[in-house]
């Protein structure tokens, strides 16, 4: 063999890496994101203080979403947002906020620092179903999230001193942080007396933390949601949320019911699942 | 160049050229993490972003200042805790007085009281100053009721403390 070769082969080797047509994309499509896992065992010890300080969000929240912007918050021109304030310093607020059209019980918490950390989210004891929001939902493209709402309250307020522009906004579930994907699925039913149904499957692979349903009704009448065939309750409530995850199994066929009974009504429901996969 | 070298090269090139392509073969065998199945849902998405960046999570560590509470005129101590085990007791840091008399949870003002006695608050290491103050309430039985009321000092918000149900009675079976 001679040098020519050599160099044939290694022009090869070089352009097969180059090419590099065998890899294949992990992050696949529709949005999906693989995420690294935060150390935040690590964080909470670095975080100990002789004061026994704990940390509010790892103790307190839940399902979150998050942005930081590129400049300070004068908490000041902010405070009158919230509903109520629940701890307040020179550097940071946390209240709960009031959303448009929607009940008490769907109001999440913000916490805004003056370094331009906007963190709104729900507590570990409420469902992450919580982040959907159907106000303004007509069916089609995914509701928005309530939280992220929330944020656009708080940045809406600060725009009106400033040119900024929107952040693209983060989800985090404080509650399961090993969780590093969030599913929603909708449906909606507008027949009157008439069920729509989907199914889920959870593989193998997939670490489920958490599936919750939001319900919203449009109409003065009722809707009901159901699983497996057996109704989990029947609703006047215009919102409601619920929490299956006890009921799902693996590699088991669930199915979700949807059912209206209001000609000039529409329902609707979301399935959430927080889970892990790929890692 | 000797021979055998060539051979040698050749086959090492070969090699790591087959490393590389098992390598990615394994990657494409393997395929994408799997998913849940969703089948008959008008819309499926995924709406998550990333964990919390590096700067989120040192945001989050240092948010920590826990208040130490002490009456001004050093008779009473307190000391603010966030209850721990109860989940409908939600951010609602837990007062507990020194003589162990009375535990009590921060709510939402239901009116506005009257400040009477003060005691100083002083979140540790954050320069955050409350207020603390006990005024009396009509209980629905004609008693009168201490209910301390928190006072931001810079913003003037008012919290009122009063003793959440099902928190106090746990608090008190305890003690």
């Amino acid at each position: 063999m001679k040098i020519k070769h050599l160099t044939a082969i290694g022009f090869l080797v070089v352009g097969i890496l180059l090419l590099n047509p065998f890899e294949w994309d992990r992050t696949g499509d529709n949005n999906g994101i693989l995420l690294e896992t935060p150390s935040f065992i690590a964080l909470a010890a670095e975080a100990q203080t002789p004061q026994k300080g704990v940390n509010f969000l790892q103790q307190e929240a839940g399902i979150s979403a998050y942005v930081k912007l590129d400049q300070a918050i004068d908490l000041k021109t902010i405070k009158g947002t919230f509903k109520t304030i629940e701890t307040v310093s020179d550097q940071y607020i946390i209240g709960e906020m009031a959303l448009p059209n929607l009940p008490d019980y769907a109001d999440p918490h913000v916490y805004v620092n003056k370094e331009g950390w906007i963190v709104a989210y729900y507590s570990n004891s409420e469902p992450a179903s919580k982040i959907v929001q159907w106000i303004g939902y007509s069916g089609g493209v995914m509701p928005r999230a309530t939280l992220e709402d929330a944020i656009r309250q708080i940045f809406d307020i600060l725009r009106r001193t400033a040119a900024i522009p929107f952040p693209s906004v983060h989800y985090y579930d404080f509650e399961y942080p090993a969780a590093n994907r969030i599913m929603v699925a909708t449906k909606l039913s507008s027949q009157n007396g008439g069920t729509e149904t989907f199914y889920l499957t959870i593989p193998q692979g997939v670490r489920l933390f958490e599936a919750s349903w939001s319900f919203y009704h449009t109409g003065s009448g009722v809707g009901r949601v159901g699983m497996d065939g057996t109704w989990l309750a029947k609703y006047t409530r215009q919102l409601f949320y619920g929490d299956v995850t006890s009921k799902i199994k693996v590699q088991f066929k669930h199915s979700f019911q949807l059912w209206n009974n209001e000609s000039s009504g529409t329902s609707y429901l979301a399935v959430i699942l927080i889970y892990q996969t790929g890692q | 160049m000797n021979r055998s070298i060539i051979w040698l090269l050749a086959a090492l090139l070969i090699g790591i050229m087959a490393w590389f392509l098992l390598g990615h073969w394994s990657h494409a065998l393997v395929g994408p993490p799997p998913e849940p199945i969703v089948e008959g849902a008008d819309e499926v998405g995924w709406i998550l972003g990333p964990v919390p960046e590096a700067e989120l999570q040192k945001e989050v560590g240092r948010i920590l200042p826990r208040p130490l509470v002490e009456y001004s005129n050093g008779a009473l101590g307190l000391t603010l805790e966030r209850p721990q085990t109860s989940p409908s007791a939600f951010a609602r840091p837990l007062i507990e007085y020194s003589n162990g008399a009375l535990a009590m949870a921060l709510e939402r003002p239901q009116s506005h009281y009257i400040a009477l006695p003060r005691p100083l608050v002083e979140y540790a290491g954050s320069g955050m100053a409350l207020v603390l103050e006990q005024i009396p309430e009509i209980g629905s039985l004609g008693q009168i009721k201490p209910r301390p009321l928190v006072e931001y000092a810079d913003a003037g918000w008012i919290i009122g403390l009063s003793p959440p149900v099902g928190l106090l009675q746990e608090e008190r079976g305890k003690k």
